[in-house]
């Protein structure tokens, strides 16, 4: 047995016993379920974790992002709390976003506040802004594939192979072909005349931009390309 | 002070300094400019050896380091840093953000370097 089918077999003894009517606790607490386990199975897990919670509180700890973003996919309700540690301990907790939205604000934030210099902002700004675009392409595809009934693990390997450069996932995501990059940018123009040009500052930008950049504005175009990529069908 | 380690300075300013206007988006942020810092120290190697290979790519570059200097496990480190610090700056199908401790040995390695 793979070590992913031990941890499921595992799970499969311990929720029903850890949820007997005879049991004096009224919640359990599982650490990183999902390790080394395939996608189909993470799915089914959100769903058996979802049935133990209908009467009792299910407290997950995981270090990887799989089982969150089957819980969006298949809109299991949960809060989804992330937990990030600077230097010497210093924990820091907050309510976790989707990634689109999460980078987004990430971007704006670092716009917007006083904690990091001009200089550190005008490169760090663009990348936010590209993982941004990157995470809302790989939802659309993901969507998309996986509801015409195709293999998850097929589906992920295709976006690996795409998500080391924007201008593959991006055709990926319009034209279901990642190497349909050359049609990416007429593609774009044709859609809304921003598009084009936020795309292109974001695949320089990820290595710093020269010059002054306009920070907000670059943040909002890529929040209208991110929304917009994430929409395809 | 160079370029690279002004930029070098303020990822590490990130890591250390707990700062609630940037919690969350630290890890991210310290990635980008640590990568953005080794890619500039390494332009910086070669302006000061008036060899013109800073405008290869970065892969490139990085590996005509390991070829042509012979002192220890720098530039092989320098290499492993670029690689690892290159998939921190996509985002990566259900990979979370590097740690402080991944960061921390990554901005070490540059700094190594640009000194």
């Amino acid at each position: 047995m793979s070590q992913g089918e031990l941890n499921a077999l595992a799970l499969s003894l311990f929720i029903p016993r850890a949820t007997l009517e005879e049991s004096p606790f009224r919640f359990i607490v599982i650490d990183d379920p999902v390790q080394s386990m395939d996608p189909a199975r993470v799915d089914g897990l959100a769903r058996v974790l979802q049935q133990a919670a209908a009467t009792r509180q299910v407290v997950v700890f995981t270090h990887d992002d799989r089982l969150s973003e089957t819980v969006r996919r298949l809109a299991v309700p949960a809060t989804i709390i992330e937990v990030a540690r600077r230097e010497n301990s210093a924990v820091e907790v907050r309510r976790a976003l989707d990634p689109v939205s999460k980078y987004l604000t990430d971007a704006f934030t670092v716009a917007k506040t006083a904690g990091l210099p001009d200089q550190a902002a005008r490169r760090v700004i663009p990348g936010l802004c590209r993982f941004a675009v990157e995470a809302a392409c790989m939802e659309a595809v993901r969507r998309r594939r996986l509801a015409r009934g195709e293999n998850y693990a097929a589906v992920e390997k295709l976006l690996t192979d795409a998500s080391h450069g924007l201008t593959k996932l991006v055709a990926l995501t319009l034209f279901d072909d990642p190497d349909r990059g050359g049609d990416v940018l007429p593609s774009l123009r044709k859609a809304e005349s921003t598009f084009a040009d936020t795309f292109q500052t974001l695949n320089r930008g990820a290595h710093g931009l020269d010059g002054p950049v306009p920070t907000i504005d670059l943040a909002r175009s890529a929040e209208n390309l991110a929304l917009w990529m994430r929409a395809r069908p | 002070m160079s370029d690279a380690r002004d930029v070098l300075q303020l990822a590490r300013d990130l890591l250390s300094r707990s700062d609630p206007s940037t919690a969350g988006l630290w890890p991210r942020a310290a990635a980008l400019l640590t990568r953005q810092a080794l890619e500039e120290a390494v332009d910086e190697y070669w302006r000061a050896r008036h060899l013109p290979l800073d405008s290869l790519p970065t892969q490139a570059q990085l590996v005509c380091l390991r070829m042509m200097t012979s002192d220890g496990s720098l530039p092989a480190r320098v290499h492993e840093a670029w690689g690892a610090l290159s998939r921190a700056c996509h985002h990566h199908p259900y990979e979370l953000a590097p740690t402080a401790e991944e960061l921390a040995t990554w901005i070490g390695v540059v700094e190594e370097f640009s000194a």
